[in-house]
């Protein structure tokens, strides 16, 4: 591959779906995670449905995440 | 004994790691950046070590013991992650493709502008924001070395500013990303023993469970008595913290190629969100064996290092946290230094070689480190306030100027240099009203996110767009937003498949241990 001289490659024209995938990413994940914390009672003397949310968001980030890891190896970064 | 021991092998470890990589900085720009030379697994483990800091350790710790594990998850997961992809992937990839070395020549190319007010401006809010930060790093580092050492706070914060000022001074960037990685060993150590060390610690894992129920310690606010406003106020201060994060930024200019930055951020991303949901649930545990509230939260960590883990995980602990100060606060005060120079550089000593460069950088960082020491003496009000006006600042300047000007073509660097220039007393302003007086409630960042993009907006469309000012977005775009072929191969594919198994059994392994199934 011909790399400039910051090891870049450019081959493509310029993209961008990274973007739009990370901030509706952010609109629907976050604020619909902080929602539905809010607008769902979970008990404080026993594990509910809040610590479910929570931790699957981290799930669900790192799917994110991932998308655009398999993105980037797919149709380059 | 043994707990002095940890922090004195990894001060020592960090030292001799410094004089060894010394050999490779010869250049200015492999003092700031490397030279490029980052593989994916440096990135790794240096971004791990960035993300990866004293509220972890000490105040992340302290707070699942007090209030249970999810309101740190919540203020982690709501913040963090975002900020991270938006700092580490949006902005910081698109600095790497245009080849810049700095954040403040990202601002030189993309406006077209080599004035010495946007430098000063910039030089200014970059240690606006990072100066807090370094002063809470600082600040704790001696903290620890104080508790462990039982010596006065002023000389423990000497011991941390002399070592790290040596370190740093020694290799830069060199020094900072092979220490980093060295502290992400430490992490994933503990992300494997904590878990099972507390639960043997506390009487198992039924005891761990029922404490933290007796507490009142699940759901997401737990026994904190914040509302949920206040999680979304931490939510948006952090996004800017994280997400404009000139020390994070400057990561992703180090990597050898753009492919690094996504690989490298996915295994970080993984190592350091298993770590803390793994280090938060163990701290809610430690409700079993030691009554929240009975002590100041800050201590808990040094008090169960001692008192309740087993001595390996309290040397490891206690180890991580003095390497997550420094690897924190070394980069901080580099990318300070490195805004400081780039004033120099660009507008009032243009002629500058590429030496005085790096010795100016050198002795720059020396001198941050030192004023930043004297200011951490004495634990002060400030400090309390540190974190969240370090937000305010970025939310009011930089992350709005950072994200409008990969997407917005009319910004104008006057609309830019105005809202910079006035977000460090504009934020200081909100966070001092906040704290005496409840101005700007439930929290600054709700109103100071729309003022920092609302003005710039406003700003801009006043003002009159200069010819440089366009040619620097079409040359973002033709060459920040390019994309090229990645090269897939096949251990790609295998750590894309490992990120998701591993967090996925720890998910299950989690919501089975406390009770959902």
């Amino acid at each position: 591959m011909n790399q400039d001289k910051n090891g870049t490659n450019p081959t493509k024209k310029s993209s961008h779906i990274f973007d739009i995938v990370v901030w509706v990413g952010w609109v629907v994940l976050v604020w619909g995670f902080l929602a539905s914390l809010a607008f769902i009672a979970s008990p404080k003397d026993s594990a509910g449905i809040h610590e479910v949310i929570i931790l699957a968001y981290f799930l669900g980030f790192t799917f994110i995440f991932g998308l655009l890891y398999y993105m980037a190896l797919k149709r380059g970064i | 004994m043994h707990l002095a021991w940890g922090i004195v092998l990894v001060l020592v470890a960090f030292i001799l790691i410094s004089i060894a990589v010394k050999k490779y900085v010869k250049t200015a720009e492999d003092y700031w950046i490397m030279g490029r030379k980052a593989k994916w697994w440096m990135f790794t483990g240096t971004l791990t070590a960035s993300y990866v800091s004293l509220s972890t350790f000490i105040g992340g710790v302290g707070s699942a013991w007090n209030w249970g594990p999810m309101p740190f998850l919540l203020f982690y997961t709501s913040s963090f992650t975002f900020g991270w992809i938006i700092a580490v992937t949006l902005i910081g990839l698109r600095m790497r493709k245009l080849g810049v070395t700095s954040i403040s020549e990202y601002y030189k190319v993309r406006f077209g502008n080599n004035g010495k007010w946007m430098f000063a401006g910039l030089g200014l809010t970059l240690a606006g924001i990072l100066y807090f930060y370094l002063l809470v790093q600082i600040q704790g580092g001696g903290l620890i070395l104080q508790t462990i050492f039982d010596i006065p706070l002023p000389l423990a914060v000497t011991i941390m500013v002399i070592i790290v000022a040596f370190t740093l001074g020694l290799s830069g960037m060199w020094s900072v990303v092979i220490t980093d990685t060295f502290a992400t060993v430490l992490f994933i150590l503990i992300a494997i023993i904590i878990l099972p060390a507390t639960i043997s610690a506390v009487g198992g894992v039924d005891a761990g469970i029922a404490a933290i129920s007796s507490f009142d310690g699940w759901s997401a606010t737990g026994s904190s008595g914040l509302g949920m406003a206040s999680f979304v106020g931490y939510a948006l201060a952090w996004l800017a913290i994280v997400g404009g994060s000139p020390h994070i930024i400057n990561r992703s200019l180090i990597v050898d190629k753009p492919k690094s930055v996504l690989k490298g951020s996915f295994i970080s991303y993984t190592i350091t969100v298993v770590l803390s949901i793994l280090i938060f649930i163990s701290a809610g545990m430690l409700m079993a064996v030691i009554e929240p509230g009975s002590m100041h939260p800050d201590s808990i960590s040094a008090y169960a290092s001692v008192h309740v883990w087993p001595w390996i995980v309290g040397v490891l602990i206690i180890g991580a946290a003095m390497s997550a100060a420094f690897t924190t606060a070394n980069t901080q005060a580099l990318s300070i230094a490195q805004g400081i120079v780039d004033l120099f550089r660009y507008a009032l000593k243009p002629d500058m070689s590429d030496d005085a460069k790096k010795k100016y950088t050198t002795v720059i960082s020396v001198i941050v480190l030192i004023l930043v020491g004297v200011m951490a003496f004495r634990q002060n009000y400030l400090l309390i306030i540190a974190g969240s006006l370090a937000g305010i600042i970025a939310s009011l300047g930089l992350f709005p100027t950072l994200i409008l000007s990969l997407y917005w073509e009319r910004l104008t660097i006057k609309a830019v240099n105005i809202m910079i220039w006035l977000s460090v007393p504009v934020g200081a302003f909100m966070i001092i009203t906040n704290n005496l007086w409840g101005w700007f409630a439930p929290f600054p960042t709700v109103y100071s996110f729309p003022i920092g993009f609302g003005g710039l907006i406003i700003l801009s469309l006043l003002t009159k767009q200069t010819k440089g000012e366009k040619e620097g977005y079409k040359l973002l775009k033709d060459k920040g937003f390019a994309t090229e072929e990645a090269a897939p191969e096949k251990q790609d594919y295998v750590i894309l498949i490992g990120g998701f198994i591993v967090v996925t059994v720890v998910y299950f392994m989690l919501l089975s241990m406390i009770g959902i199934f």
